[in-house]
C-alpha cells in the first residue's frame, strides 16, 4: 500500500523526540551521581563545583519533558501503551530530576566530608553507593528498552540497599558515640548516606513505572493496592 | 414486558382495522384492473380478427375489406417526428434557461406558475389556437407542420417541468465540485448536468410524446382529415393519425367498421406500450450512472 | 506543525522583543529564551490569504461578523467551532463559491497573494487557483481518469494528461491503488478512495489553495488516517485551509488553528499554543467539551 496505515506517524516522532529527551537526561543525571560520588571519595572540590553547577542542565531537561508531554497530550491525546508511557516520563521525569538533586547536595556536601573520609570507610556507604549507581542504570536502561524482567531485579536490589542503610545509620550512631567530639562533622555522614538511599528509592520508583508502562500493570504501593481489594471484596458479599 | 398503564394498546382493534382497510385498497385495485383487461379483451375479441399485413399497408376505404390504416399510422410517424423535432429543443432549453440561469425572484416565479398551467389547460383550446395561429395567421394550411406546432405548444409544459426536475435531480456535490474546479456555467451544464439528466429528460419527452400520439381533438381542430388515401411526402402535406382514423371508422354504422376500428386501437395500444417500455428501459439503463 | 527544532541548537537567537508569551514557535515554552525566532516577519510576508473585515448575510441572516485574519502559506489552517458557527460559510467566501446561492451578500476583502478576490476579478480564475474539496466525496460519474482531467480540460490545459493524471494522483496518495483501473467508474472505489480522487482532481488544476470542508467527516477510522497523512504531504506545496468538527484532527494534522463561534473569529493561534493555553475562556470551554 501506498501509504503507511498507521495514522500516528506524527505521533511516532514527537513520542521518538521525548524519548531522546529522557534519555539525554538520564545520561547526564547518571554523570552527576557518578560525578558526585567521586567527588566525595576523592575530596574534589573541583569535581563537586561542577556537578553543583550542571544541576541547571538538569533542571532545564525537566521543563523540557514535561513540555513535551504536554505537547503530545494536547495534539494527539494518545492511549493504550502511548498514554502510559507519557505518564511513566512525566514520573520519571520527576525522578530523575530528585535524583539529579541529591547529587548536588552530596557535592555539596564534599568540603564538609573532608575530615571525615576515614570515617566513610567504617560505614556501608560505598558499598550503597556502588549499588545505588548500579541500580540507577539498571532502571535506566530497563526504561529505554521497556524491559520487565530487568526492572524486576532492581526492585530487589532496594530492599538490599535500605538494609545498608539501617546498619549504616547504626554504625554512625556507635561512631558518635566513641567519638563525641567530632559529632558536627560525623552527623553530615547521615545526609550522605540519606542521600544515596533517596537515590536507590528513586531509581526502584523508575524501575516501577518499568513495570506499569510495559504490563499496564500498577505494582507501586502493594499493601494499599491489597487493602482496598479486600475491602472492596468485603462490601459486595 | 413491562404493563406501563398509561398505554391502551388496543392491539386487536387496530389490527382490525388495517385488514379492512387493506382489503378495501386491494378491492379498489382490483377494479381498477379488471374494467382495464375487461377494456383490453374487448378490444382484442372484436379487432384481432382485422388485424394482419393488408390491414397495416392498406389505405382507408369505404369497403371495410380493403381498408387499411397505411396512412393513420405514417401520418403519426411523421407527427411524432416533427412534434419531438420542435418541442424537445425549445423545451429542454427553456428548462436549462430556468434552472441554471434566471435570476430567483417573482419573475422567475410568475413564469413557472405559468407553465405549470399551461400543462393543465384541455387539449381543445391548442387546437384552437393551433388554427388561429398557424393555420391562419402563418397560412400553414392543414399541414403536418401546423399540426406539429400545435401539438408542439400542448406538450411543450410538460417538457419543461419533466426536465427541470431532471435537472434538479443532478446531485448537487456534481455540480458544486464542477463550479469549485474553475468552469463556466455553460462548461458544467455541458460536461455533467445534461448528461446526468438525460436520461430523467429522454423519458419526460417520450411520456410527453405517447400522450401526443393520441391526442384527437387539436388535430380535428386545424383540420387534420379523416380520409386520407395518401402518404404525406413532406411537412406541408396534409395528414391524418391514428386516433382521428380510429374515430372516424366508430363513427359509421357498419358493424366491420367498429372492428377495423378496433384493430386501430390495438395498433395504437402497441404503440403506445413500445413508447412507455422504451422510457422505462431507458431509466434502467441509466440508473447505474446515478450518483449513490 | 512548525518543526520542533533541536533543544540545543536554539539558544542562539535573538530576543526581538520582551513578549515572551506568544512566540509559537516550535514547542518549547520561550519564557526563558525569549524566542520570537523571525515569526512576526513571516506574518507579514508570507500571508497567502488575508481576510480584512468580512461580513456576510444569507438574506438578512448576519452569518460571518468582521472577520479578519491570515492564512500562511504551506501551512495547514484549521477552522474549528461549533455547528453553524459560520467557519464553512467563511471556506466558502474564500473561493466565491457563496455566489452560486441566491440571496447572499458579502463585505469586506479576501486577498490572495495580495490581490483581491472579489474586486476586479473573475469568479471562474480564482476558483482554479483557489480549489475546494467537500465533505461528502463526490466524484463526476465518469472514469476515474476523466475525473482527475476534466477540470485542467475545461481550463484550456495543453499538456501531456496522462503524465498529470499520474502526478496528481500520486499526491493524492492513490495512485498505487488505481493505477491499473484508471478507466474505471469513479463510483466503484470506497469513499476513502473517491475523497483522495476528489483531492487528485483538484490539483490537477493546479492550484496555490486547497480548501477542505470536513474532508473526513463521511469516511472510516482508517480512511480518515490515510487522508491526514495525505494533507501533512500536501501542505509541502501547498496552503491548506480545514474546516473540522473533530479537535483532535485539528490537533494532529494543523499548523494554526481559528476558533470561530456565532459568526465571529473568538481566537486564531498555533495549535498548539491555542490546545495547551487558549487565552479565551470561550475557547477553553469548546475544546474542553463544555459546550458545542
Amino acid at each position: 500500500m501506498a501509504i503507511d496505515v498507521h495514522s500516528n506517524r506524527h505521533l511516532d516522532e514527537e513520542l521518538v523526540t521525548l524519548r531522546r529527551l529522557l534519555f539525554e537526561m538520564s545520561e547526564l543525571v547518571d554523570e552527576q551521581v557518578a560525578g558526585a560520588i567521586d567527588a566525595v571519595s576523592n575530596c574534589d572540590v573541583e569535581l563537586a563545583h561542577r556537578v553543583r553547577e550542571r544541576d541547571d542542565e538538569v533542571d532545564k531537561l525537566e521543563l523540557d519533558v514535561d513540555h513535551q508531554c504536554e505537547r503530545i497530550l494536547a495534539l494527539f491525546t494518545p492511549v493504550a501503551v502511548d498514554l502510559r508511557l507519557i505518564i511513566s516520563a512525566v514520573k520519571v521525569n520527576t525522578d530523575l530530576e530528585r535524583i539529579g538533586d541529591h547529587a548536588k547536595n552530596l557535592a555539596k556536601n564534599t568540603q564538609k566530608l573532608e575530615r571525615c573520609l576515614d570515617l566513610i570507610e567504617k560505614t556501608r556507604i560505598r558499598e550503597m553507593a556502588d549499588e545505588a549507581r548500579g541500580m540507577l542504570h539498571e532502571a535506566q536502561d530497563a526504561f529505554m528498552k521497556q524491559d520487565r524482567v530487568l526492572a524486576r531485579e532492581v526492585l530487589a536490589h532496594d530492599r538490599h540497599v535500605d538494609r545498608l542503610h539501617d546498619e549504616t545509620l547504626k554504625t554512625i550512631a556507635g561512631i558518635i558515640r566513641a567519638q563525641p567530639e567530632r559529632a558536627d562533622e560525623i552527623v553530615h555522614l547521615v545526609n550522605m548516606s540519606k542521600s544515596v538511599e533517596r537515590i536507590a528509592d528513586h531509581a526502584k520508583n523508575i524501575a516501577e513505572l518499568v513495570v506499569f508502562l510495559v504490563e499496564g500493570v500498577d505494582i507501586r504501593h502493594r499493601g494499599a493496592q491489597a487493602a482496598a481489594a479486600e475491602e472492596a471484596g468485603n462490601e459486595t458479599s | 414486558m413491562q404493563q406501563n398503564g398509561q398505554f391502551d394498546e388496543r392491539l386487536k382493534q387496530r389490527r382490525r382495522k388495517g385488514l379492512i382497510l387493506g382489503s378495501v385498497f386491494f378491492v379498489a385495485t382490483v377494479f381498477g384492473l379488471v374494467v382495464l383487461v375487461t377494456l383490453i379483451v374487448d378490444v382484442v375479441i372484436k379487432g384481432a380478427q382485422w388485424l394482419d399485413w393488408e390491414f397495416l399497408t392498406s389505405f382507408p376505404s369505404r369497403n371495410p375489406e380493403n381498408a387499411g390504416i397505411y396512412s393513420a399510422i405514417v401520418g403519426s410517424a411523421w407527427m411524432i417526428v416533427l412534434t419531438a423535432l420542435i418541442s424537445v429543443p425549445i423545451g429542454v432549453a427553456s428548462a436549462i434557461y430556468l434552472e441554471e440561469y434566471a435570476k430567483r425572484g417573482w419573475f422567475l416565479k410568475l413564469i413557472q406558475i405559468n407553465i405549470n398551467n399551461l400543462a393543465g389547460i384541455p387539449s381543445v383550446i391548442f387546437g384552437i389556437l393551433g388554427l388561429a395561429v398557424f393555420v391562419r395567421l402563418f397560412a400553414l394550411e392543414r399541414s403536418l407542420l401546423a399540426g406539429a406546432f400545435t401539438m408542439a405548444l400542448l406538450i411543450l409544459p410538460i417538457i419543461i417541468i419533466s426536465s427541470q426536475e431532471a435537472l434538479r435531480a443532478v446531485p448537487s456535490g456534481v455540480r458544486e465540485s464542477a463550479f469549485a474546479l474553475g468552469a463556466t456555467r455553460w462548461q458544467v451544464i455541458w460536461s455533467h448536468l445534461l448528461p446526468i439528466s438525460a436520461p430523467g429528460i429522454m423519458t419526460g419527452v417520450i411520456l410527453s410524446l405517447s400522450r401526443a400520439i393520441g391526442e384527437t381533438a387539436p388535430l380535428i381542430m386545424i383540420g387534420a382529415l379523416t380520409f386520407i388515401a395518401f402518404l404525406p411526402q413532406s411537412a406541408m402535406d396534409q395528414f391524418t393519425v391514428l386516433p382521428i382514423q380510429i374515430f372516424n371508422w366508430t363513427s359509421r354504422p357498419q358493424p366491420e367498421f367498429q372492428g377495423l376500428a378496433a384493430a386501430g386501437i390495438i395498433v395504437l395500444m402497441i404503440a403506445l406500450f413500445i413508447m412507455n417500455l422504451s422510457a422505462i428501459l431507458l431509466r434502467n439503463y441509466f440508473e447505474r450512472y446515478r450518483a449513490q | 506543525m512548525t518543526e520542533k527544532t533541536a533543544a540545543a541548537g536554539d539558544t542562539g537567537v535573538d530576543v526581538e522583543t520582551g513578549d515572551s508569551s506568544r512566540g509559537g514557535v516550535s514547542g518549547f515554552r520561550n519564557d526563558e529564551t525569549g524566542v520570537m525566532s523571525g515569526d512576526r516577519a513571516r506574518d507579514v510576508a508570507t500571508a497567502k490569504v488575508r481576510v480584512e473585515n468580512l461580513d456576510f448575510w444569507y438574506g438578512t441572516h448576519h452569518v460571518l461578523k468582521s472577520i479578519t485574519l491570515d492564512v500562511r502559506a504551506n501551512e495547514v489552517t484549521a477552522f474549528i467551532g461549533p455547528s453553524g458557527c459560520g467557519k464553512s460559510t467563511l471556506l466558502r467566501c474564500l473561493n466565491r463559491m457563496n455566489e452560486l446561492i441566491p440571496d447572499t451578500r458579502l463585505e469586506g476583502r479576501v486577498l490572495i497573494d495580495g490581490r483581491d478576490i472579489y474586486e476586479n476579478a473573475d469568479p471562474v480564475m480564482v476558483r482554479r487557483r483557489i480549489g475546494m474539496v467537500f465533505q461528502k466525496p463526490n466524484p463526476f460519474p465518469k472514469s476515474i481518469f476523466d475525473n482527475v482531467i476534466w477540470g485542467a480540460l475545461v481550463n484550456g490545459y495543453k499538456g501531456d494528461r496522462d503524465e498529470l493524471v499520474e502526478r496528481c494522483l500520486r499526491q493524492a496518495a492513490l495512485w498505487d491503488e488505481v493505477k491499473d483501473r484508471l478507466d474505471d467508474q469513479a463510483y466503484g472505489l470506497s469513499g476513502g478512495q473517491q475523497q483522495r480522487l476528489c483531492i487528485a482532481r483538484t490539483l490537477a488544476v493546479q492550484p496555490d489553495v486547497v480548501l477542505m470542508d470536513e474532508p473526513a467527516s463521511a469516511l472510516d477510522p482508517i480512511a480518515t488516517a490515510k487522508l491526514e497523512e495525505t494533507i501533512l504531504k500536501l501542505k509541502q506545496r501547498y496552503t491548506i485551509v480545514v474546516v473540522t468538527h473533530n479537535m483532535q484532527q485539528a490537533g494532529r494534522i494543523s499548523d494554526r488553528t481559528a476558533f470561530f463561534y456565532m459568526g465571529e473569529l473568538i481566537e486564531m493561534d498555533d495549535t498548539e499554543q491555542l490546545f495547551t493555553r487558549p487565552s479565551k475562556k470561550r475557547t477553553e470551554d469548546y475544546i474542553t467539551g463544555r459546550f458545542g
